[in-house]
């Protein structure tokens, strides 16, 4: 039921109640319910001017756990609301919705919160994941209700939370992974191993440092020479190749990530060739440790799961590479 | 561990917390959407006892309200201190039975014993408290009705200061537990109303205003109810057994969670509905207390309605049960339980005759005899059929056609007096008859007339033993005793009797009923005074048969002189006699007594007194008729109805205008003055919020700081420029407001005003005067100006 409808409900009641006080007051010609009659009448202005100044001292801001909660996990968003006004329990209404990024729906949520006067409340929504993916809650509105209900104010909210879930670790058996046979992905060559066009990090200007290395314009703005690092191809032997497809992104997830540390916690270096389903195309994410694990694992979760056959896509886009490391719901297929 | 159980069941930290079902949903939620929403909860847990408390305090406002507002109307020393403690006590009592689910049933089985063990000891205190209330009710509606009877009821106790506390105490009782359930379980303000002001209505309808301390409670119980029952923050556990803090409702598509409890709040709002009681208790005391009050101002629908209470008053509730429908028309003899009438104005007859004078025509169809204690019975197989019955004439034959429409088809409709009569009773029938024409000579059979004296002696004198007291005083006090046996003396004492009626009772097509089992002439000659046509002939026939005079009770129509003018010209004969044809309905249904004259026979005499109330009648059916009479003025007493019927065309009612305002004064008055009042308020908040920048920004330049004298005035032009949607918003920069202002107003000199808004806002050297007075003109000379006009 909308909350017009609602008010409307409220409206009727309480003009009724009007009526009947009415009907005494004029079947009693009697002064005292003319009197109350009167209070009747001006209880409802009242009412709304008391809403509408206090849902213009009402704010509500939301928190989140900081950093990412694993798969499984119980987190809570906290929900700050703050009255500034004297007028007493507002009733305050936040439309939300809250989803994982591989199970988006329609579906919207509403909680009913009391504005206290001069009070700032903290209320918890706690919440239970059973996969990896982005939990995303979002709230655009914040209906708040004059203390009678006849009319309902609507307010902002702009609240926006995105929590990365991440999978649980699954045992991994020992498999023997291929190496990567490509194309280069640089045609620098350097003693200790391949350079790519990957730039590990920028860092001050040393004796001996090439002239294509230098960044000119992180330079300028510093005003100190500054060079690009670049990540070297030993430690890119590996390209993993999670295939996020959709109804079956879980267990891909969870390979994906028990593998990766793994592979870190063996200083095994590795790429990733994460898929865009909007546009088709593969995107690259160099992972030496677990932090790089997490980001690439947030890339991932970021992208829509994938209708088509993410390795037929792959080789048919990279028709020369060889070695790819699949990653799939149900195992890892070393190619 | 459980194998069947929900998933949840068995991971969940507080299984206890959520039912298998939710925990199911849960489940699927996980399943299907990868997140699940748990538990809600807020930081500060809500105090249940401060909810627990508050509730009690909700309870004892409305219950200890009703009891002081019905004991104080009705001047029972009731003990208030004793009352008050007893009461608060019961009712936060009543209140934390709701604390968890432990204490609702254990709490529950114990109040319900205590209160049988209370009952039943103190049974006596308690019927004779009450019986206390009902005797002191009982004499104020006496009072108020000027009713000449008074029911007393037992008190088995008499000592008041013991009985009445006590059953105080009790009907406080059961008011807490009742409004235990409409507040604690329910929130709900309209029961709660309804409990508690439906009683009150015993003392308002008298016009006893209960103690407005008492009002103010009163109000102050429904405020904090309604506003608690919309804010929905009001739920104690053991409603939401599942939930602590939260509910949650299901949709097919996503919930809704409502936060429940918030004992804090139940203060604000405790703290605003005390506020509230108090400004209505100071108004209405001292603004609309007494000079306001109109007592003799009623309305119509009320004064009907006190027919109803004047009987449960003096008869109890179930003399109202002895009534039936009167639609106008013949009652055919039956007399008591009708309540009112209500003709419907259809015509029932269509009559041509030969008028031959203006006085009214009495068509008789029922004859009564025998009376009993609420009907006149028809006599059967009488010696002579009404139309051999012998009577004087001295004028010619004369016949009257009587089309029967809607009337009763057992009788013909008889004109005095008729001597012969066929046709079709339910269409078309004739009537032969001469008109009577007294003083006269007989000039009929004047053996057949004596005989028939002697048969009208010896049958139509009988009256009820029982009645021979009400009829005794009736007769002595309406003098009625003829000199004489004569047709004289009989007429005259049927001339005193009209008399008598026509000073000390009044006509009404409303008198309310006659209570179950008393006699119908014997309760109106002494407690009713008001009725109509039937309640007069029935009396009158009983009284002059106990003076000896031969008398019955008779029904059928009549053709008034104001018919008779609205009557059709049907044809005229060459001797001049016209005929006229006349439509009469039920409302032209009568009830008379005929007395019978020695040497006349049976003549009509009418005893009805005239009718001040008739275009009543008419008003009185439908949702239109009851609502006509609720805004109709009238007097307050129902006795002084007649006074105030007759002198009302210069008075209350004199024009539609002074007669709505004189009878709702009493309203018009406090609503007009709140509103005013309301305007007063709005003018002088609008002219403050004018006023005080003005104020401040002389302020600041008498001080000499210009700066922020400029900045005041300029918050004031950009409200007036967004105002005037010049401006999108008033947040902006100086200079992007300048700029704005100067697309609409080119070359006013907006920058300028921008730049020394600028300079007075940040540069902290402040303005100069010159600057100030520049930026001020310009800002005058901008406000005036029609969008699209240049400035210069």
């Amino acid at each position: 039921m909308t909350e017009f409808f609602k008010n409307l409900i409220y409206a009727v009641s309480y003009i009724m109640m009007m009526a009947a006080v009415l009907v005494i007051a004029i079947f009693y010609r009697q002064p005292l319910a003319s009197v109350l009659f009167v209070f009747l009448i001006i209880l409802p202005f009242i009412s709304l001017y008391a809403g509408k100044y206090g849902s213009n001292k009402i704010s509500i801001t939301a928190s989140a756990p900081a950093g990412h909660v694993e798969e499984g996990d119980e987190f809570r968003i906290r929900l700050h609301l703050k009255n500034s006004s004297p007028v007493p329990l507002l009733r305050c209404t936040l439309k939300y919705t809250y989803f994982n990024s591989y199970r988006p729906d329609d579906e919207d949520f509403s909680i009913t919160l009391a504005g206290e006067s001069f009070a700032s409340e903290t209320f918890n929504l706690s919440f239970r994941t059973s996969m990896p993916g982005v939990f995303t809650f979002s709230a655009d509105t914040l209906l708040i209700s004059d203390p009678l209900h006849f009319h309902t104010f609507r307010k902002k909210a702009d609240i926006h939370v995105m929590i990365p879930v991440m999978p649980k670790t699954v045992e991994i058996p020992d498999i023997a992974l291929s190496r990567f046979e490509g194309e280069p992905f640089d045609d620098i060559v350097s003693e200790s191993g391949e350079l790519t066009r990957d730039i590990r990090q920028l860092r001050e200007y040393r004796a001996g440092d090439r002239l294509k290395d230098i960044h000119w314009k992180a330079s300028a703005v510093t005003g100190e020479l500054v060079v690009k690092e670049y990540e070297r191809s030993v430690d890119l032997m590996y390209l993993l190749l999670p295939e996020i497809r959709k109804g079956a992104e879980a267990g891909a997830l969870r390979r994906y990530y028990s593998l990766g540390k793994k592979m870190t916690g063996a200083g095994m270096g590795f790429r990733t060739a994460v898929y865009n389903p909007q546009d088709r195309t593969f995107s690259y994410f160099n992972v030496s440790d677990e932090t790089g694990l997490g980001e690439s694992l947030y890339e991932i979760m970021r992208m829509e799961a994938a209708e088509a056959d993410v390795y037929e896509m792959y080789r048919a886009q990279n028709p020369g590479s060889y070695g790819v490391i699949r990653i799939c719901e149900e195992s890892i297929i070393s190619t | 561990m459980n194998s069947k159980m929900p998933r949840s069941l068995q991971t969940d930290p507080h299984p206890g917390f959520m039912g298998r079902r939710e925990l199911k949903k849960r489940d699927k939620e996980l399943e299907t959407r990868g997140v699940a929403a748990l538990d809600f909860s807020r930081d500060k847990t809500p105090k249940k006892y401060v909810a627990v408390l508050l509730r009690g305090l909700l309870i004892f406002l409305g219950a200890y309200g009703t009891i002081w507002g019905l004991a104080s109307s009705f001047d029972l020393a009731y003990n208030p201190v004793k009352v008050f403690v007893w009461l608060l006590l019961m009712s936060v009592f009543s209140a934390s039975i709701y604390y968890n689910r432990v204490t609702f049933y254990v709490g529950y089985a114990l109040m319900f014993i205590i209160f049988f063990v209370f009952s039943v000891m103190m049974y006596s205190y308690i019927n004779s408290g009450f019986q206390a209330f009902m005797n002191a009710v009982n004499e104020h509606y006496v009072d108020y009705f000027s009713l000449p009877a008074l029911r007393v009821s037992d008190e088995i106790i008499s000592d008041r200061s013991l009985t009445v506390p006590i059953a105080c105490i009790f009907m406080g009782w059961v008011y807490c537990i009742m409004l235990n359930v409409t507040i604690s379980s329910y929130m709900n303000p309209a029961l709660t109303f309804l409990i508690t002001f439906l009683p009150l209505q015993i003392a308002f309808y008298i016009d006893i205003v209960p103690p407005y301390l008492c009002m103010a409670m009163l109000i102050m119980c429904y405020a904090s109810v309604l506003v608690l029952s919309r804010s929905g923050n009001y739920a104690l556990p053991y409603r939401y057994k599942k939930y602590e803090t939260f509910v949650r409702r299901r949709r097919k598509k996503g919930s809704d969670d409502s936060y429940i409890l918030s004992a804090k709040g139940m203060i604000s709002v405790f703290a605003v509905s005390l506020i509230l009681s108090l400004v209505f208790f100071v108004v209405s005391g001292a603004l609309f207390g007494e000079s306001y009050s109109t007592k003799y101002v009623s309305n119509r629908l009320k004064n009907r309605t006190d027919d109803f209470v004047e009987v449960i008053v003096m008869n109890g509730i179930t003399s109202l049960f002895n009534r039936y429908e009167a639609r106008g028309g013949l009652a055919h003899g039956r007399l008591g339980g009708v309540g009112s009438v209500a003709p419907d104005y259809e015509t029932d007859l269509v009559i041509t005759y030969v008028p031959v004078s203006t006085d009214i025509v009495y068509l008789r169809a029922f004859v009564g005899d025998l009376y009993s204690v609420d009907r006149f019975l028809e006599e059967k197989d009488p010696e002579y059929a009404p139309i051999e019955e012998p009577f004087h004439a001295e004028a010619g034959v004369l016949s009257m056609e009587i089309e029967n429409l809607d009337a009763d088809s057992e009788y013909y409709y008889l004109p005095y007096h008729s001597f012969y009569a066929y046709g079709d009773r339910d269409g078309t029938s004739y009537v032969e008859y001469i008109p009577s024409g007294l003083p006269g000579r007989i000039t009929g059979d004047d053996i057949g007339m004596y005989d028939y004296t002697l048969y009208a002696f010896q049958h139509y004198i009988n009256v009820p033993e029982s009645l021979i007291p009400v009829l005794d005083e009736t007769v002595r006090k309406a003098d009625m005793i003829g000199e004489d046996r004569t047709a004289q003396g009989m007429l005259y004492s049927c001339r005193q009797l009209a008399n008598y009626f026509e000073e000390n009772y009044r006509y009404s097509l409303q008198p309310g009923m006659t209570p179950m089992g008393r006699d119908v002439v014997g309760y109106f000659l002494t407690s009713q005074d008001r009725g109509y046509c039937m309640h007069y002939a029935s009396s009158a026939t009983l009284l002059l048969r106990y003076i000896g005079i031969p008398a019955r009770y008779c029904e059928g129509y009549i053709i008034k002189p104001s018919d008779l003018a609205e009557g059709e010209l049907v044809r005229e004969d060459e001797d001049g006699t016209k005929h006229v044809k006349v439509e009469i309905s039920d409302a032209n249904a009568h009830a008379w007594v005929e007395v019978y004259l020695p040497g006349y026979g049976w003549t009509p005499y009418e005893m009805t007194p005239p009718s001040f109330d008739e275009e009543e009648s008419e008003t009185m059916n439908g949702l239109f008729g009851i609502l006509s009479n609720l805004f109709s003025a009238a007097s307050r007493n129902s006795t002084e109805e007649k006074e105030g019927s007759a002198s009302s065309e210069g008075g209350v009612a004199g024009s539609l205008f002074s007669g709505i305002y004189g009878s709702l004064e009493y309203l018009i008055k406090p609503v007009g003055y709140s509103v005013l009042g309301v305007m007063l308020i709005i003018f002088l908040i609008s002219v403050t919020r004018r006023l005080r920048p003005l104020l401040h920004a002389m302020n600041m330049k008498r001080k000499g700081r210009f700066d922020e004298a400029l900045l005041v005035s300029y918050r004031t032009y950009t409200g007036k420029l967004l105002r005037k949607k010049i401006i999108s918003s008033t947040n902006s920069d100086s200079t992007e407001l300048a700029r704005q202002i100067d697309k609409t107003f080119p070359g006013a000199g907006a920058p300028m005003i921008g730049e020394i808004v600028r300079k007075a806002a940040f540069s902290g050297s402040g303005i100069t005067d010159e600057e100030y007075r520049s930026a001020l003109e310009s800002m005058n000379r901008i406000l005036k100006l029609k969008a699209g006009t240049a400035g210069n």
